[in-house]
């Protein structure tokens, strides 16, 4: 086992602790814990095993694991950040939305004289 | 009688939104909404004397936003007929009358247009730059050709103003305005306005902000 993998490794136990931490305060729902959960065990054993990448950068057609693996993690990538934007995008209305709703019911009507309030 | 609303966004305006709102007071247009679109210091403190409506957003959203507050605030009030208007001083009040008359010709949306007027000196640089192009790219996006396409002083009736969604917050607004015309065949003029020009308005990385604006939204959506 060579340094990068042992690093890994440390990296890679401490990160599934903070995962369990995650659940169980309940930061992460189920389904989120499963989903990292399965891709850091699958990042782990890809790395403690190289060859097991090699194996199946063969089948699918790619030269070397490590290609497939970044070619896998790039697309990963690229959706996430698809997602990311398009929920900061819905988010972004949903705060107008509501700044607007506020805005309406709380209109301000000022008179020549006093000003009052009416909602 | 029509009732007339007046629409103005506002965003850390001080001193120009005074006098436009006494001006618009004197010409009897009694119906004022100012939308406070999250301004540092609030708005109202500098027309807490005048007879207008104040609406408020808590957080800076953009103008187009605050316009689409303000003409839903005013569709709300039974308003027949919506105006928009600037709070920085580059409109004419008086020439609201112009807008107004077009709409009781039986036109939908009345648009002022800076290239109609006559006596218009637009700084060449807004002209080549800014103005120009953004004709011609929207025409590109939504079809219609206007020979001015980013004048925010319009009228629309009560009905072109329920059928026209303002999507964008910033200022795309402007072209996605004339896109709804087109999209729900509203019947549109255009009506020749003078701009004053003062140090705001918009620039060219404004410009390409509104583009790009338009682009996520045609992708996105």
């Amino acid at each position: 086992m060579n340094v990068f993998q042992i690093i890994f490794i440390v990296f890679l136990i401490l990160t599934l602790f903070r995962l369990l931490k995650k659940l169980k305060s309940r930061q992460i729902s189920h389904g989120l814990f499963v989903v990292w959960f399965i891709l850091w065990l699958v990042m782990g054993i890809v790395i403690v095993f190289p060859f097991l990448m090699s194996r199946l950068a063969e089948i699918a057609g790619i030269g070397r694991g490590v290609d497939l693996a970044i070619y896998v993690a790039v697309i990963i990538l690229l959706y996430t950040q698809f997602k990311l934007y398009h929920r900061l995008e819905e988010q972004d209305k949903k705060i107008s939305h509501l700044v607007r709703k506020i805005a309406i019911n709380n209109p301000q009507k000022n008179d020549n004289s006093s000003r009052d309030h009416t909602h | 009688m029509n009732k007339v609303f007046i629409v103005i966004p506002a965003y850390n305006e001080k001193k120009a939104i005074t006098s436009i709102i006494a001006k618009l007071l004197n010409l009897n247009y009694s119906n004022i909404v100012v939308v406070d679109d999250g301004s540092v210091q609030p708005v109202s403190h500098h027309i807490a004397a005048y007879p207008v409506h104040i609406i408020t957003h808590n957080i800076n959203l953009g103008q187009g936003a605050a316009l689409r507050t303000g003409t839903e605030y005013a569709l709300q009030q039974a308003a027949d007929i919506i105006v928009h208007f600037d709070a920085d001083g580059q409109h004419q009040a008086e020439e609201i009358r112009d807008l107004l008359h077009v709409l009781s010709e039986g036109y939908g949306a009345a648009l002022g247009s800076r290239y109609l007027h006559e006596r218009q000196d637009v700084p060449l640089s807004k002209k080549y730059f800014i103005h120009k192009p953004a004709i011609y790219f929207n025409w590109l996006f939504t079809g219609l050709k206007l020979t001015d396409a980013h004048n925010g002083f319009r009228a629309l009736t009560r009905d072109a103003a329920q059928k026209i969604l303002i999507e964008q917050n910033r200022m795309a607004h402007g072209t996605e305005i004339i896109a709804e015309i087109k999209k729900h065949n509203i019947k549109y003029k255009e009506v020749p306005v003078k701009i004053t020009y003062t140090e705001y308005g918009q620039n060219f990385r404004g410009g390409i902000k509104v583009i790009t604006d338009l682009i996520k939204q045609k992708i996105l959506s």
